[in-house]
C-alpha cells in the first residue's frame, strides 16, 4: 500500500529538510493528505514515487517559511536555531561528526543543500533527483560537487 | 581530518524516530483518511421536506387552478332572480319603500299583470283585514 511504501522514505526526506521529529511528523501528515487527495488528478506524466518527493519537498520548505515567518527571524536563523536544539534531542544520535555535518550543510544555500541530502543520505539517484527537483542529471551533478567540496572544506577547518 | 573523504566515511544524518512511530502513524493516517472520505449524511427529514414541500405545492396548485378559472367562467357571474329576492328579502337594512322607490312604472305594470290587481281585489282584501275601511276610502 501506498503508506506503508512510502512513509518512511518520506519521513526521512522531510526530516532531513525540517530536523525536528515533531515537525516532519506534521509535514508528513500534511504530505499524505495532500497525496491522497489529489492522486486522482495524477496524470502519470512522472512517475508516483517522484511526484510523491515532490509534494513532500514543496510542503517541508512551505513549513519552514511559514515558521520562520511566525517566529520573525530568517530561514537561515531558523536552521541554526534547529541544528543548537538538535544536540538535545532526543530523536538525535547526537554523534559530534553528524552533528558538525549538519552545520556545515546550513552554510549551503537552499538547492544545494536538498541535493546534497538527497544523494547523501537518501542515496537517491541522479535521474530520480532530477524529476524531483526538475533539474537536469548535469546540474544536479554539479551541485552535488559543490556542496560536497565546500562540506569537506567546512569539516577540515572546524 | 586532513584525508577526510564523505564518501570513505559516510555519515549517517543521525535522526531516528519514536519506538513504534511507523506502526501508528499509519493507523493514524488511516483514521484520518476514512474520517475525510466518508460519506456526507443526509438527514431523512431533509429528504422528507423536499417531498413535504412538493407535495403542498401540488395540492396548492391543484386546488388554486379550478377557483382561478371559476372565477373568471363568465356564466355563474349570472345572478338568478330568485337569488337576488331572497337576498332582499332577508336583508334588515333594506325597508319596502326602499324597495319600492327603486321599482319602475313597467315593474308595477307587471306586477299588477301578475298579481291580479284591481279594485275589486283591493277592497276585499281591505274589508277582510281592516275594519276602518274608510278611512282607506276617503283618501
Amino acid at each position: 500500500m501506498l503508506l506503508e511504501q512510502y512513509q518512511k522514505p518520506l519521513y526521512f526526506h522531510i526530516r532531513n529538510i525540517v530536523l525536528n521529529h515533531d515537525d516532519a511528523d506534521d509535514v508528513l501528515q500534511n504530505t499524505f493528505i495532500k497525496v491522497f487527495s489529489n492522486v486522482k488528478n495524477f496524470k502519470g506524466d512522472s512517475k508516483l514515487y517522484s511526484w510523491m518527493y515532490r509534494i513532500a519537498t514543496n510542503e517541508a520548505l512551505t513549513f519552514l517559511q511559514q515558521k520562520a515567518k511566525k517566529s520573525g527571524i530568517s530561514n537561515e536563523e531558523l536552521q541554526n536555531k534547529s541544528i543548537n536544539n538538535l544536540e538535545s534531542d532526543v530523536y538525535f544520535e547526537g554523534d559530534e561528526i553528524q552533528l558538525k555535518l549538519q552545520k556545515a550543510i546550513a552554510i549551503l544555500p537552499e538547492k544545494q543543500q536538498l541535493v546534497f541530502k538527497m544523494k547523501y543520505f537518501e542515496e537517491m539517484k541522479y535521474e530520480e533527483m532530477s524529476q524531483v527537483l526538475n533539474t537536469s542529471v548535469g546540474a544536479l551533478k554539479a551541485s552535488y560537487h559543490i556542496a560536497s567540496k565546500k562540506i569537506v572544506e567546512f569539516l577540515k577547518s572546524n | 581530518m586532513k584525508d577526510f573523504n564523505l564518501n570513505n566515511e559516510k555519515i549517517e544524518s543521525g535522526f531516528k524516530v519514536p519506538e513504534g512511530y511507523f506502526e501508528q502513524f499509519e493507523s493514524k493516517m488511516l483514521n484520518q483518511l476514512v474520517v475525510k472520505n466518508e460519506p456526507k449524511v443526509i438527514s431523512l427529514w431533509q429528504n422528507k421536506r423536499v417531498w413535504m414541500t412538493s407535495i403542498a405545492a401540488v395540492l396548492l396548485i391543484s386546488i388554486a387552478l379550478p377557483v382561478y378559472f371559476s372565477m373568471n367562467d363568465t356564466n355563474t357571474s349570472i345572478v338568478e332572480d330568485e337569488t337576488i329576492e331572497t337576498y332582499l328579502a332577508m336583508q334588515p337594512t333594506m325597508t319596502n319603500y326602499e324597495i319600492a322607490t327603486e321599482l319602475t312604472n313597467e315593474d308595477f305594470a307587471s306586477l299588477e299583470e301578475s298579481l291580479a290587481l284591481n279594485n275589486d281585489a283591493v277592497e276585499l282584501y281591505l274589508e277582510e283585514n281592516y275594519q276602518n275601511v274608510d278611512l282607506y276610502l276617503n283618501e
